[in-house]
């Protein structure tokens, strides 16, 4: 049973598979997947909208190359300003689930 | 598919997403499924293609404005594939539109337009007594003389205190002249298109005898003077004094009194002596400029500290001591002139603000029309919407889309209408002006009338669009497939239909407005005038300056003499003299005193003085009905006999014959020695007043009447008679019926229009009407056929199928008719001779919507009636 997102985790998500490398739409949902071992599956209706805000919003560049199997595709890479939120997010992360998961073990 | 993706970001989107598709299906071949069936997994998992492409669009810079671009390119492309939707659509919205958008840029000229000066709102006009707007010129000499009141006075008036014509080649052309202050010019902040205005050198100058000058309008510039480049500085001849043109007003400039128009602006003190030095002549308007800041209340209350010394300067000697009194009593105050002042506003506002409502209600009946025509087209389009859905494209978006169809479709119509405004206010205008008074309204187009014009697209846009995209993407996707573009179910049939009632309504309401009005004008154009000016020619005489005519009565003799010429001359019956515009136009009234055992109140004892001649009434068509006519022997003792109307006759020696009586107004006495039949002068709608005739010395006008009853046949053998008779004399001709057409002329017009109105909304609703039958006979042919094939005769067919346009048509006329109960209060001001309720007219007007709508029924149930059975039974299987 995939997991769904919390709202925002998304744009997390995408940044983070793009620290690595530059990658086009479909190599990212694949290396999301590969990289939650299948427990995410990541529906392209949420996808593509997200990639095309987060490069609204300057934290991601895209350029058209040609992929090995000689087609042609729209890379995305982080810029300065996504690294910058990549870490920003991280932090922000890393407290929330902390701070959530000690009011659920309370009880 | 090109044109779905018309540039390289959409080209880009869908290579991105394609790839991503592609990379899914080569992973699914990859694990060992064969390439059809890995493409359709592929296709599966990514889910809604269309939907995924807009998700993207809208996260772009300008989502809303880009994919509004989009569905404007669909909406052409689906209009232009349906060219003959399109132009009945826009058609209907720029007539519309433009009737709306005429009417009101008329409306807003008149009523609400600001002068075109510097600063109108600081503008306020001074009214020296209550219920008179105008002073006499020692009191504005006064008011000039504080300079401290305000940021400066000038003084403006049309009441020509004397009357100015060109003469060119011999015959006198009228023009209407505007007379003004000195310093008019500079405290309104006017500009002269060429030359100057005039200064207070031109107005001491007139004062003192010496040059005229003068500024000449635009128009008058235009068509009387040639447009010449060489008028600054030129000398015209006028029936007063020669005119020197020092400048040409700026076009946008006409008047203070909006919609008047004006062809000279003379000095002031160019007006005869006498009026200026009269403190008894009232003429004058007063208009000042507010220093800054300075409100209504301050102005007024600094023109009252100053009102006493004003008042006591300028009292006319000749009042009684009571009203002395109050001359000094009254309160001046201050209005805002920022409109300027108009008689034609307060005539034309009620009758304007009326035709306002009247093109409203045309434009909605038009736009229930086209409602019902998107909800057919809507009908037609399920297929393709149910299909749109089924992929993923959200409601709203579809929405948006038939929204904007409906919006170009409105846009192109204002955009058209605008045209038709233009043309058809210009038109309105002209038909404001008669014989006698020309208008003229400033009519650009401004922000105003384009605003207008906006709101009205809009307001169209959303009245003729919302539901019929609603209901159109109000559609279960598989229910919609499943239908393969085959129309069946109609949740448009009961909306259409009640629209269409609304239409007949609504057309009832404009048709019994368009009966009463209608029919006013009817009983006005027709009223027993009680005299004929169908055969009159009015003649008016006017020497040149210079022209010598000796005294009094050498000049008596020179008039006399040309009387004669005209009786002797072919064609004339009979002629008097008249005063000039006599005898439809000004007249005096004067409380008569009571006659001897008499007491009637002051309000009844009213009467109206009128002056006649010998012949006068032979030549008006008026017949003496007791005593007799005047006669050679009157005219030498002018003074002291009369003639009466029935009227007078009647209220002032009731039960007993007027002759011989004497009738008496202050010092004036009268004998009466003859009874005439009674005749409206003024004007139809005011009725007959009592009237007195009164013998007056020769004057420099006549009334000819023609023995063929033509009066234009004899207005050269006229001429020519008087220029035999006396060489010097300039002879203006005007056909009395022309004069007597001119009081009518706004029952003319507002008769006219809503008659038009009331044809338009017959035809629009019997278009409505047609299609809405149409469409049921339509959709019901299977139910006919099947009726038919069980046994229904042809008149039970028709029957069933008219039954629903006779109840269309009763509810629409009922609501009509309830509501024009109600709407027909804001007509009655207007009405003459008839109630609002004019069960007549109210009646007249079902009748002939009946008539109408059944007529438009009429092919739709022959249609129906001639369903094959056969045809229909095999379609169906």
């Amino acid at each position: 049973m995939p997991l769904s997102l919390p709202q925002g985790t998304l744009d997390l998500l995408i940044l983070k598979a793009l620290a690595l490398e530059p990658l086009h739409g479909w190599a990212i949902s694949d290396r999301l997947q590969q990289l939650s071992s299948d427990a995410l599956q990541v529906g392209q209706g949420s996808l593509y909208p997200s990639l095309h805000r987060l490069e609204r919003r300057g934290w991601l560049k895209a350029k058209w190359r040609t992929t090995d199997a000689n087609r042609r595709a729209k890379y995305y890479e982080l810029t300065a300003k996504g690294r910058a939120r990549l870490a920003d997010a991280t932090e922000d992360w890393r407290k929330l689930t902390q701070v959530v998961s000690g009011v659920l073990d309370l009880t | 598919m090109a044109s779905r993706w018309p540039n390289r970001a959409e080209r880009d989107l869908r290579d991105e997403l394609a790839a991503h598709l592609d990379g899914e299906r080569d992973r699914l071949i990859a694990q060992g499924l064969d390439p059809v069936e890995a493409e359709r997994q592929a296709r599966i998992r990514f889910g809604a293609f269309t939907a995924t492409a807009e998700a993207c669009r809208d996260e772009r810079g300008f989502p809303w404005l880009e994919s509004l671009g989009r569905d404007l390119r669909d909406a052409i492309r689906l209009l232009r594939r349906s060219p003959g939707f399109a132009f009945v659509a826009i058609v209907s919205l720029s007539l519309g539109i433009g009737a709306n958008t005429a009417v009101f840029s008329v409306f807003d000229a008149l009523v609400f337009k600001s002068l075109s000066v510097r600063e109108p709102d600081r503008l306020v006009q001074i009214i020296p007594r209550p219920n008179r707007s105008d002073s006499s010129y020692p009191v504005w000499e006064h008011i000039r003389n504080r300079h401290d009141l305000f940021d400066g006075v000038c003084a403006w008036t049309q009441e020509a205190p004397i009357e100015v014509g060109l003469i060119q080649d011999r015959t006198l052309v009228p023009v209407a002249t505007q007379w003004v202050s000195g310093d008019f010019a500079s405290v309104l902040g006017l500009h002269a298109e060429r030359g100057r205005w005039l200064d207070m050198n031109d107005e001491q100058a007139a004062a003192n005898g010496g040059a005229k000058a003068a500024v000449i309008s635009d128009a008058f510039w235009r068509t009387h003077l040639g447009a010449r480049d060489d008028v600054i500085g030129s000398v015209v001849t006028t029936n007063r004094f020669p005119v020197t043109i020092v400048g040409i007003a700026s076009p946008d400039f006409l008047g203070m009194d909006v919609g008047s128009a004006f062809d000279l602006v003379l000095p002031i003190t160019a007006a005869p002596k006498g009026f200026l030095e009269t403190r008894m002549f009232w003429w004058v308007s007063v208009f000042a400029r507010l220093k800054p800041g300075q409100t209504l209340d301050a102005a007024s209350s600094a023109l009252r500290t100053v009102q006493p010394a004003i008042r006591q300067a300028t009292l006319p000697t000749e009042l009684r001591p009571n009203q002395r009194e109050a001359y000094l009593r009254d309160p001046m105050s201050i209005v805002s002139a920022a409109t300027g002042r108009s008689s034609l506003r307060a005539r034309y506002r009620d009758p304007l603000a009326l035709m306002m409502a009247g093109v409203a209600l045309l434009l909605l009946i038009a736009c229930a029309n086209l409602t019902n025509l998107l909800l057919a087209r809507a009908e037609t389009r399920r297929h393709e919407i149910g299909v749109r859905l089924a992929l993923g494209a959200s409601r709203m978006r579809l929405v948006r889309q038939l929204l904007v169809e409906s919006l170009l479709l409105s846009t192109i119509g204002a955009s058209a209408g605008l045209l038709v405004a233009a043309w058809s206010s210009r038109l309105l205008v002209s038909q404001l002006s008669t014989d006698v008074a020309r208008v003229a309204l400033a009519l650009p187009l401004d922000w105003r009338v384009l605003g207008f014009a906006t709101l009205a697209a809009v307001l169209t846009t959303l009245v003729v669009g919302l539901v019929p995209a609603f209901r159109a993407t109000r559609v279960a996707p598989r229910a919609a497939l499943a239908e393969r573009g085959r129309a069946i179910v109609a949740a448009g049939g009961r909306l259409g239909r009640t629209l269409v009632a609304m239409q007949i309504a609504l057309s009832f309401v404009l048709l019994a407005g368009a009966g009463l009005l209608g029919r006013t004008f009817l009983t006005l154009d027709r009223a027993d005038l009680g005299f004929n000016p169908a055969p009159v020619l009015t003649v008016a005489l006017t020497w040149p300056p210079g022209a010598t005519r000796g005294d009094e009565a050498s000049e008596a003799a020179a008039l006399r003499l040309i009387l004669d010429a005209v009786r002797a001359a072919p064609g004339v019956a009979t002629a008097a003299f008249a005063d000039a515009g006599m005898p439809m136009g000004m007249q005096q009234d004067w409380f008569f005193e009571n006659p001897p055992g008499l007491s009637l109140p002051q309000s009844a004892r009213d009467v109206y003085l009128q002056d006649a001649w010998t012949g006068w009434f032979d030549t008006l068509g008026m017949h003496v009905v007791e005593g007799r006519d005047f006669d050679d022997q009157d005219q030498r003792q002018y003074k002291t006999v009369a003639i009466v109307n029935q009227t007078l006759a009647r209220r002032f020696f009731p039960g007993q014959s007027a002759l011989g009586r004497t009738v008496r107004s202050g010092p004036k006495a009268w004998t009466i020695v003859g009874v005439v039949n009674d005749a409206v002068h003024f004007d139809a709608r005011q009725g007959v007043a009592p009237t007195l005739y009164r013998l007056l010395p020769e004057t420099n006008g006549l009334i000819v009447r023609a023995a063929n009853g033509d009066a234009s046949s004899i207005s050269r053998a006229v001429v020519t008679a008087i220029a035999r008779a006396d060489p010097d004399v300039l002879v203006g001709t005007r056909r009395m019926a022309d004069q007597a057409a001119a009081t009518l002329v706004r029952e003319r017009l507002v008769a006219t229009l809503s008659s038009l109105f009331g044809i338009l909304a017959l035809v629009l609703a019997s278009a409505g009407v047609y299609g809405v039958m149409a469409y049921t006979v339509g959709r019901r042919r299977a139910e006919i056929g099947i009726r038919r094939a069980l046994g229904a005769t042809t008149p039970a067919i028709a029957r069933l199928v008219l039954r629903q346009s006779v109840v269309l048509t009763a509810i629409g006329v009922s609501a009509g008719a309830i509501a024009s109960l109600w709407a027909m209060r804001f007509v009655r001001p207007l009405l003459y001779g008839l109630e609002p309720y004019d069960a007549t007219t109210l009646a007249g007007a079902a009748l002939v919507l009946a008539l109408v709508t059944l007529a438009a029924s009429w092919t739709p149930v022959r249609r129906a009636a001639r369903v094959d059975p056969a045809t229909i039974l095999r379609a169906e299987s």
